[in-house]
């Protein structure tokens, strides 16, 4: 066990570095929209925005305000609500702020999406699958359920090769 | 306690009574004298009362400010999905005025698909946005240029501040914007101070001077023209007491405000007048306080009011329904121009300024009349929400502002649809004007509730049956049903079932022979086939072989809570729930089995701006995701060979939905309750007092369904191609793939393993 918590120790920072990582490059992939000539159409990409968005959260966050960082990231996935990466920040946010169910919880959302990104590529995908059960596994940890974590654990080792 | 022996206490004051014989005997012979002293102490008293009176009021002064409550503010960015139609609707409802040149914050401008709008500066809950320069372009339905016109630059994303959809008072209907001393123009205060109260710096709450001054005035005229009262008197008379007119009341103000001057410095008592005064009405709202004002009759701050527009608000002070500028002109321009000539007289602005001045003509804003309607179904729910998810306390506390999830343009939609569909389904029936109407909108995404709409005249504020009217949900239940079945990984979407007729005990101890719609039975099918086309018997005969338990567990986890009975006739959905509910649990459904709460309410903010205890995106899974998408797949079916198969030629081309009709017995009740991949409506049509209708859930509830959806800029339903999901065409006779060509074909999700492996024919 006493491996097991060393390794945790590294996660932590770890999660600091791949929460911007994979946050950089945000994915929309919306099959469009319905249009008023009554078609469905793909308008021209949000990221921009999303990514504006997700600056102003990365500072607050830097800056230990968690709950402006969610405000602004709760505005990020109304414009792109499908996008796993902005679930998993998300979840790392409740993850900071010691709230472990929820953490879980909004990781399994982030896992559920990560699925339906047919553009995500397998590797790019499988690193982001692989963080949210890290993120998992360091929450069921922090509430002391040290055999889910290490189910979680093995999860995110398995994608991670 | 020691009492003193009542001897000892006699013979003291008799030996008292002694020494002061000759005293006691003056004050006896004078009776009047006794009775003056008697009086002087009870007004001594009196005094010590109201002064008490006066400082508590006006230190403890709770100023009555109403919750605001705001629409979600629309965002900008370049790929918004965002026709001119919405923006020009958004505008206006923000109250934005549309002008040809030199616009200021609050206006926009048009030319072709390019907008210039300055948006007023406004504090979100999440930081302070400055009024912005933003030049916007529409292109076939989307945003596809934000720049700054001022410096050409891009801009990310920008929120057009949000409209004001509804105020909760506290008590009474005052509303008022607080105002700080420095924030008010000097010439307002010296225009005040000349019309009403020109010693104000020098009297102590009451002016002699000004009362006799006012007499002659008054006496000369041969009319009231002018009053004696001081600010002081006047605020002392708004704030303390009744409306009766009394000399009494007289009396009382004028000591009030004697206090009123002891105790406070002129400043203060110049900025509790400012904020008091009332200036208006609006409807049911009473305008007070020069801070609103400003913001009502000229929509500006008060600090940036010009001359001839702080002269028209303090010409108001007199009598604001008399000297109403939109209703009396003239009367009010001419009151006006007195102010102005008033503020000439007493040097505090030169001949040219008030001949300018006066020249000016009226610059009271447009009323908006045809946009003022409040949406009472929405704040119902919200007004709920809020009482349950907030503390008391918290809520008690003046000005709160309230950031909903309410979506104007969308109301606006849903309204349209209720209004004219309700009304025409009604003839076409002849219900004699007795079919009503609920319908709720959500975001799928985020449970956030976008339109609420609780009786078939949206804005009449009665019983609100979205949230309120009980009713058996018929087939809108079966998805529960075949989701537990999906579940228990031994079942596909073209397991075999029976539709045959079936007779068991039901609840009371009598037999119970559920039928089908159509009165026919189909034998054996493969399962989607019985949910898309709603048979009752095949659902009857899977849910006897599930169990009742694992169904109302299946029930519990997609968000309803309220206690199913385990009765064989709940599978056909005898079972009555609020639209809401359903709402919950088609909600859970569209999120692929997480559970969000349905909420209204974004943030709670103070009038100081800090947030009150947030209660952030919740969210739970319910259901595994895998099963809910195979389940969805089979919703999508019904809305392409199912009972919903009406709508598929008016929505736009390629838009997926899925949904379930509902129809229960002697239809009674029309229900659709379906989803997009980025909205959820849920429809119900019936009468109040549960009479037979005539409709069925695809011809009553779902036209008003289609007719918001096809409106709504929404993302079609996509599936996911999960990692466990395999999807395949297959027909609907055996359940055997088949080629896409085939027109009947259905094209359904199925676990990996599961998928069939027998090909067949396409049938005719």
């Amino acid at each position: 066990m006493k491996t097991f918590n060393s390794y945790f120790a590294h996660i932590i920072t770890l999660i600091l570095v791949l929460s911007i990582t994979a946050c950089q490059a945000p994915v929309d992939k919306t099959p469009g929209w319905t249009s008023e000539s009554g078609e469905v159409r793909p308008g021209p990409k949000t990221g921009k925005a999303v990514l504006a968005l997700l600056n102003k959260a990365r500072q607050a966050s830097t800056k230990g305000e968690l709950s402006t960082a969610e405000s602004h990231l709760e505005r990020a996935l109304r414009i792109e609500p499908q996008n796993p990466a902005l679930w998993l920040y998300m979840a790392k946010l409740r993850l900071y702020a010691a709230k472990s169910k929820e953490a879980i919880n909004l990781a399994k959302k982030a896992l559920a999406m990560s699925s339906r990104e047919s553009n995500l590529t397998r590797s790019s995908r499988k690193a982001l699958q692989a963080d949210c059960w890290l993120v998992i596994a360091h929450a069921h940890q922090k509430m002391g359920d040290l055999e889910e974590a290490q189910k979680a654990q093995d999860k995110a080792k398995s994608l991670s090769y | 306690m020691k009492r003193k022996s009542p001897l000892r206490r006699k013979k003291k004051s008799s030996s008292k009574k002694q020494s002061h014989h000759s005293k006691t005997q003056w004050f006896q012979n004078l009776p009047l004298m006794r009775i003056f002293l008697v009086i002087l102490g009870i007004f001594v008293i009196y005094v010590i009362y109201l002064d008490y009176e006066v400082r508590s009021q006006f230190d403890g002064r709770r100023w009555s400010v109403p919750a605001r409550v705001y629409a979600r503010p629309l965002e900008l960015y370049i790929g918004k999905p965002l026709s001119h139609e919405q923006f020009n609707y958004e505008l206006k409802r923000s109250e934005y005025r549309l002008k040809d040149s030199d616009i200021k914050s609050g206006d926009y401008q048009r030319s072709g698909d390019s907008y210039r709008v300055v948006v007023r500066e406004f504090d979100f809950w999440d930081g302070h946005q400055p009024p912005r320069y933003i030049q916007i372009k529409l292109e076939e339905g989307f945003v596809t240029e934000v720049t700054d016109f001022r410096d050409q630059t891009e801009v990310d994303i920008v929120r057009l501040e949000p409209a004001v959809i509804g105020r909760i008072y506290p008590s009474h209907r005052e509303d008022r914007m607080l105002v700080k001393l420095d924030d008010v123009p000097e010439s307002l205060i010296t225009a005040l101070l000349s019309v009403e109260d020109r010693d104000f710096y020098s009297h102590y709450g009451v002016n002699p001077k000004a009362i006799v001054r006012a007499i002659f005035a008054n006496i000369k005229a041969g009319a009231v023209v002018q009053g004696g009262s001081t600010l002081t008197q006047q605020l002392v008379k708004n704030f303390f007491l009744t409306k009766k007119k009394s000399l009494v009341r007289k009396f009382n103000e004028a000591i009030m405000a004697f206090l009123l001057e002891a105790h406070y410095e002129k400043k203060e008592i110049l900025e509790a007048y400012l904020n008091e005064i009332y200036l208006g009405q609006d409807k049911k709202r009473a305008i007070h306080g020069f801070g609103l004002a400003s913001r009502f009759y000229f929509d500006k701050p008060i600090y940036n009011l010009e001359l001839s527009e702080i002269a028209t608000l303090v010409a108001m002070v007199k009598g604001p329904s008399y000297y109403d500028p939109w209703k009396y002109k003239d009367r009010n321009l001419e009151r006006r121009n007195v102010v102005i000539n008033l503020m000439h007289q007493s040097g505090a602005i030169t001949n040219y300024e008030a001949l300018e001045a006066k020249s000016s003509p009226s610059k009271v804003i447009k009323r908006s009349k045809t946009l003022t309607s409040d949406y009472p179904a929405y704040m119902d729910l919200l007004r709920r929400q809020l009482q349950q998810d907030y503390d008391k306390e918290d809520l008690t506390s003046e000005g709160l502002q309230i950031f909903s999830t309410f979506d104007p343009y969308i109301q606006n939609l849903t309204e349209q649809a209720v209004k004219s569909k309700v009304k025409r389904l009604d003839q076409q029936y002849n219900m004699k004007g007795t079919l009503q109407s609920a319908v709720i909108v959500t975001n799928t995404n985020n449970a956030d509730v976008l339109a609420v709409v609780g009786d078939k005249q949206p804005t009449y504020a009665g019983f609100n049956r979205a949230l309120d009217a009980m009713r058996p949900v018929g087939s809108l239940i079966k998805p529960a049903v075949y989701l537990t079945a999906i579940q228990q990984k031994n079942y596909s979407l073209v397991t075999k079932v029976e539709d045959k007729a079936i007779t068991l005990k039901a609840e009371d101890g009598n037999l119970w022979s559920p039928r089908n719609y159509t009165a026919e039975s189909h034998g054996e099918i493969p399962l989607y086939k019985a949910l898309i086309s709603s048979y009752n018997q095949a659902t009857v005969r899977l849910g006897l072989e599930l169990g009742f338990e694992p169904i109302v567990k299946t029930l519990r986890n997609l968000g309803i809570q309220r206690d199913i009975p385990p009765y064989p006739s709940m599978l056909l959905g005898a079972v009555t729930m609020t639209p809401f509910e359903i709402t919950q649990m088609y909600q859970t459904l569209s999120a692929e089995g997480f559970i969000t709460p349905l909420h209204t309410i974004r943030k709670v903010l103070t009038a100081k701006g800090e947030p009150l205890k947030h209660y952030p995106v919740k969210i739970k899974q319910g259901i595994d995701e895998t099963s809910v998408r195979i389940i969805n797949s089979a919703l999508h079916e019904a809305t392409r060979h199912g009972t919903a198969s009406s709508m598929s030629w008016r929505l736009p081309k390629g838009l997926k939905v899925a949904g379930k009709t509902g129809t229960t017995n002697d239809t009674r009740d029309s229900w659709f309750a379906g989803f997009s991949g980025e909205h959820l409506i849920v429809t119900w049509l019936g009468t109040d007092d549960n009479n037979s209708t005539g409709l069925t859930g695809a011809s009553g509830a779902l036209p008003i369904w289609t007719d918001i959806m096809k409106k709504i800029r929404t993302r079609p339903l996509s599936f996911a191609f999960d990692d466990q999901l395999e999807f395949t065409y297959v027909e609907p006779t055996k359940g055997l793939i088949v080629d896409e060509s085939c027109s009947s074909a259905a094209y359904l999700a199925f676990r990996k393993g599961q998928v069939p492996e027998d090909h067949g024919r396409c049938p005719d």
